[in-house]
């Protein structure tokens, strides 16, 4: 199960290219095209970052034979977030409906196109999986009202977390955040996915464990983390319990 | 190198070293691996053996002399920090973006040429994500490709766990996705 940031990063890496690409079409020749594409990929805000080139690699290493999926995300905030900027700007047209419906159309073609070109499936939520994120709450309340807080607070990555333990799938995320948020709790032990031959791109991808106990069982899940820094020393008051 | 003491320099001259001769034992992998395959005899596990030792031996020479040298530069505050930000931050950037446009350039074509172009953009991603093995194996199976052997090619992925159809659709899918926003106007995805 891959968290759309993920996906999103993917694209990032081809949409941060395009200048160099339209620098190398126009020819080799203009030289000051070439030197402000690089610089722009250097240092604009387009710029290249290690987590993208991990998301990269890690699934198309990972995502074939349909194997991978994201969840319908078109009601989550990145992709509206993104389909909002178009609209509001003004490059397409908005019918006649409401903004939102627009927004969730654009954003539902997008991800049915994300399914058919990334090789990645499409997964609707069922009533199990929020069963299972009301025993997350239900653990955290026990660690007191703050802690309930801060997970009600982050109810959408919650959901994904207990769909992963509910179907014992894992769980590809770029959130540090929230498997810091997890930490001791829910998140359980901590590795390094080995992959990397050199310093400087070994430690892109964790693995942490995530467990819940429901009913006299017990829930299991492999957590991905592609971070920067994704060494998961997470402090106490990353934690939310 | 003015101001920095003779064991310095040799080591940095050392690290020079470790990289010019990683690059000709590369160049000869390469250029070998594309006569056997005029003369129609490769044997791909040699191959991939002799690259894994490349690899590792780039890996433990830059390592020793990396930590040698950063021994040495804590007698130096001056140059203590190397190699510096910008020099690592190269290291991946530009192989990453170079992997994109090979990307997009790919997916404009059909056929043959698509596969050998993908395969070349993932030897530029690998070097960016530190994994020097699969990015010397993409460029070995491109390679193959580009001389029509696709079951060298095959082989050559199979040893890193992929297969070309499924990074070649994944690659232009990605391009494709990019292209869905660039046609609207959106040319980033904010963090």
């Amino acid at each position: 199960m891959v968290d759309t940031n993920v996906a999103l990063d993917v694209v990032r890496l081809v949409l941060a290219a395009r200048p160099l690409y339209e620098a190398v079409v126009k020819g080799l020749k203009d030289a000051e095209a070439m030197r402000q594409a690089v610089a722009s990929a250097i240092g604009g805000i387009n710029r290249i970052n290690r987590r993208w080139i991990a998301s990269f690699l890690f699934l198309s290493y990972n995502c074939r034979r349909g194997v991978c999926f994201v969840v319908d995300f078109t009601r989550r905030i990145e992709l509206p977030r993104v389909f909002t900027k178009l609209l509001l700007g003004g490059a397409s047209p908005v019918g006649r409906g409401p903004l939102l419906d627009e927004v969730v159309g654009l954003a539902e073609r997008w991800l049915s196109m994300m399914g058919s070109s990334l090789g990645v499936g499409v997964l609707g939520l069922g009533y199990g999986d929020f069963e299972v994120a009301r025993e997350v709450v239900k653990a955290y309340g026990s660690c007191g009202a703050r802690s309930r807080e801060r997970v009600l607070d982050n109810a959408i990555d919650i959901l994904l977390v207990a769909t992963a333990l509910n179907r014992g799938y894992g769980f590809v995320t770029t959130d540090r955040r929230l498997v810091c948020g997890l930490y001791n709790k829910i998140v359980t032990g901590v590795g390094q996915v080995s992959g990397g031959y050199v310093p400087w791109g070994s430690d892109l991808v964790c693995l942490a464990d995530a467990e819940l106990g429901v009913g006299g069982g017990v829930l299991g899940a492999k957590i991905y983390l592609i971070h920067e820094q994704c060494n998961l020393q997470c402090s106490e008051r990353e934690r939310w319990c | 190198m003015e101001g920095v003491d003779g064991e310095v320099r040799e080591l940095v001259l050392a690290l020079y070293d470790v990289f010019a001769s990683a690059f000709k034992e590369l160049y000869d992998l390469v250029k070998s691996f594309d006569e056997d395959l005029s003369r129609g005899v490769v044997d791909v596990d040699e191959y991939y053996r002799e690259a894994e030792a490349v690899v590792r031996k780039i890996y433990l020479d830059t390592y020793y002399v990396i930590s040698r040298l950063n021994e040495a530069l804590g007698r130096h505050p001056e140059f203590r920090v190397l190699p510096n930000a910008a020099f690592l931050d190269a290291l991946y950037i530009l192989p990453g973006l170079l992997a994109g446009v090979l990307f997009r350039t790919a997916c404009g074509f059909e056929g043959l040429r698509r596969g050998v172009v993908v395969l070349l953009g993932y030897s530029y991603l690998g070097l960016a994500g530190g994994r020097p093995l699969d990015a010397v194996a993409f460029l070995l199976a491109s390679i193959a490709l580009a001389r029509a052997r696709d079951d060298v090619t095959a082989e050559l992925l199979r040893k890193i766990g992929v297969d070309l159809e499924g990074i070649v659709n994944f690659a232009c899918g990605a391009v494709e996705l990019a292209k869905f926003l660039e046609d609207r106007g959106i040319g980033s995805i904010p963090e």
